[in-house]
C-alpha cells in the first residue's frame, strides 16, 4: 500500500511472493477482473495507476481501531443482501460489531417491496450486527442515532475543514425521517434495520447502510427521487473514508445510546429535530396506514414523527414519508 | 364513532343476543361478530376493521385499515379475543405496522392451521424502518391471526393465537 503507484516488474513481485512471473500474471489479471487499476505487463513491470477504493478488511480496520468494529469485517466482490448474510450470520452466533460490506449487491433490500440498487464499487453496502441490552422498544430510537450518524459522515466528508469555507453541497444535506438522507431533496442514502427480539430483550439488530457515492447516473424512472455523491457535488469520493467515518460515527451514537439511558434518548431526539428540516413545519404525505397528508409536528417521546392532519394530530409509525414542497 | 359508543353498542348487541351487526357509515366500517368462531362460544365478541381497496401505492405491503375520520377508533384491539382453554397468544413487543409477509406479494409467514415451531418467524411489526420479526414462542398450531396486514399495532397487543403442541 505504501508503496501503491511505483512501478515493480514482475520478477521483483514474483520473487517477493515466491512464485512464478505467470503466477504474478494471473493474480494481476483476477485483480483486473475485481476493478482494480493496473497498468503494464510481466515485461515492463506492473502499475497500479491509483490506489483501489474498496472497502477491504485490511484497509478499513486500521481506521477502525478502538471502535466495536474493528475486528470482525467481512467483505464480498458481490453478494445477495449484506443485511441478509448479516441476519444469517447473528442467527450462528456472529458477534457485536461484525461488519459485512460488499462492493455489489444483487438483491439490495429496501423497505417493503423496494429493493437498493448496488452497482459494482460505486456505493457503500453495509450491514452491521449489535447486540444492545436494550428492550425492542427502547432499540427503535437507533434507526434515528444511524440516520444522524450517517450525516455527520457525509458532512465530515464534505467539508473536512471545519474552519474552512462550506462547500455549498453540505449545507444541503437533509435528514427525512426516519433516516434518509437527502441532497437538494433526492435521497442518496438509506438505512434499513432488522430485528430479532424476545418480548423484553433484543437479541440483535442488523443495520444496513446503503449509500450512493460514486454513481455517474441513475435509471430514468429513479432520477427525480435518487442521486448520488458524485452527482450532487461533481466530484468523485473516497467509499473507504466515508465508510470509516460512519462506522466511527455509528459507534459513538451506540455507545452514548447504552451509556446514558434516557438521557441518550433525549439526545438522539433533540438532535434529530435540529438536524432534519422534516422534523417540524414540512407538509408531507404520509403512506402509512392508508396515506395522508399534514404538516410535520416534531416527534414524540419515543421518537416517531407527529403530523398535524385535518383530523387532528397523528403519529407516524412506519416510513414512507415525502415531502410535498 | 368512538370506543365508548364502540363498547356501548357491543354491550347492546350482547343484551339482544344479536350475533352478526355490520355498519358502515362514511368511509368507517364496523362488523362485529360473536359467538360462533369461537371454539367454546362463550360470552365473545371481537371488532374487525376490514381493509378496504387500496391503492397501491408503490406495490406497498399493506392492505391498511381504511382512512379513518377523525372519530375513527384505532383499529379497536381485540381485547376480549376468543378464549378457548389454554390457547397461547403472540403479542407485540412494540408499537408498529403488522406485516403478515416477508415482503408485499409473498404468501405470509404463517396461516391458521398451519404447525409452528419455536423461534419460527410469524410476522413482521415494522417501526420507524426497523423490521422487528416476531418469533413464536412455543410449538403449537396457529388458530388465528387477529389483526390484519397493515394495521397498526399498539405495545402488547395480541397478534396470534397458537395451541400449543401437547
Amino acid at each position: 500500500m505504501d508503496n501503491a503507484t511505483v512501478v515493480a516488474s514482475g520478477t521483483k513481485i514474483a520473487q517477493e511472493l515466491g512464485t512464478t512471473r505467470s503466477e504474478v500474471w494471473r493474480l494481476v489479471q483476477q485483480l483486473r477482473r475485481s476493478g482494480v487499476d493496473i497498468a503494464g505487463h510481466s515485461a515492463t513491470g506492473y502499475r497500479l495507476r491509483k490506489v483501489p477504493d474498496l472497502l477491504l478488511a485490511e484497509t478499513l480496520a486500521p481506521l477502525l481501531r478502538g471502535t466495536i468494529f474493528a475486528s470482525h469485517i467481512h467483505h464480498y466482490f458481490k453478494i445477495g443482501s449484506t443485511n441478509l448474510a448479516a441476519m444469517e450470520a447473528a442467527a450462528g452466533g456472529a458477534p457485536e460489531g461484525s461488519v459485512f460490506v460488499a462492493e455489489e449487491q444483487v438483491a439490495g433490500r429496501g423497505r417493503g417491496a423496494h429493493g437498493w440498487l448496488s452497482a459494482r464499487s460505486q456505493g457503500i453496502y453495509c450491514s452491521v450486527v449489535l447486540r444492545p441490552a436494550l428492550s425492542p422498544a427502547d432499540v427503535l430510537v437507533l434507526t434515528l442515532a444511524t440516520g444522524l450518524a450517517a450525516c455527520a459522515a457525509v458532512e465530515q466528508l464534505l467539508s473536512p475543514n471545519p474552519a474552512g469555507k462550506k462547500p455549498a453541497t453540505a449545507s444541503q444535506l437533509d435528514l427525512r425521517w426516519p433516516n434518509d438522507l437527502l441532497l437538494n431533496g433526492k435521497k442518496f442514502a438509506g438505512i434499513l434495520a432488522e430485528l430479532t427480539a424476545e418480548a423484553t430483550r433484543v437479541r440483535y439488530v442488523v443495520v444496513g447502510m446503503g449509500i450512493n457515492v460514486n454513481q455517474p447516473s441513475f435509471l430514468a424512472e429513479l432520477r427525480d427521487l435518487a442521486t448520488s455523491l458524485r452527482l450532487e457535488t461533481g466530484n468523485c469520493w473516497s467509499r473507504v473514508e466515508l465508510l470509516a467515518a460512519l462506522l466511527k460515527s455509528l459507534d459513538r451514537e451506540y455507545r452514548a445510546l447504552l451509556k446514558s439511558g434516557p438521557g441518550g434518548r433525549e439526545s438522539v431526539l433533540r438532535r434529530f429535530q435540529e438536524r432534519s428540516s422534516f422534523a417540524q413545519g414540512r407538509r408531507v404525505r404520509v403512506e402509512d396506514d392508508g396515506g395522508y397528508e399534514g404538516v410535520t409536528a416534531g416527534l414524540d417521546a419515543r421518537g416517531f414523527l407527529q403530523v398535524e392532519t385535518v383530523n387532528g394530530l397523528r403519529t407516524v409509525l412506519s416510513g414512507g414519508v415525502r415531502g410535498m414542497d | 364513532m368512538n370506543q365508548k359508543e364502540l363498547k356501548e353498542l357491543i354491550e347492546f348487541l350482547i343484551e339482544k343476543d344479536v350475533t352478526e351487526f355490520e355498519l358502515e357509515r362514511g368511509d368507517v366500517k364496523v362488523r362485529i361478530k360473536r359467538g360462533p368462531e369461537a371454539a367454546a362460544g362463550r360470552d365473545v365478541h371481537y371488532v374487525t376493521m376490514p381493509p378496504v381497496a387500496s391503492p397501491a401505492a408503490e406495490g406497498r405491503a399493506a392492505s391498511p385499515p381504511p382512512a379513518s375520520g377523525p372519530t375513527a377508533v384505532p383499529a379497536a384491539p381485540p381485547a376480549e379475543a376468543p378464549k378457548e382453554e389454554g390457547l397461547h397468544m403472540i403479542t407485540s413487543p412494540i408499537v408498529g405496522t403488522f406485516y403478515e409477509a416477508p415482503s408485499p406479494g409473498s404468501p405470509p409467514f404463517v396461516k391458521p392451521g398451519d404447525p409452528v415451531e419455536v423461534g419460527q418467524v410469524l410476522c413482521i411489526i415494522e417501526a420507524m424502518k426497523l423490521m422487528n420479526e416476531i418469533e413464536c414462542d412455543v410449538a403449537g398450531e396457529v388458530v388465528k391471526r387477529v389483526v390484519n396486514n397493515g394495521q397498526p399495532v399498539e405495545y402488547g397487543q395480541p397478534l396470534f393465537e397458537v395451541r400449543p403442541r401437547k
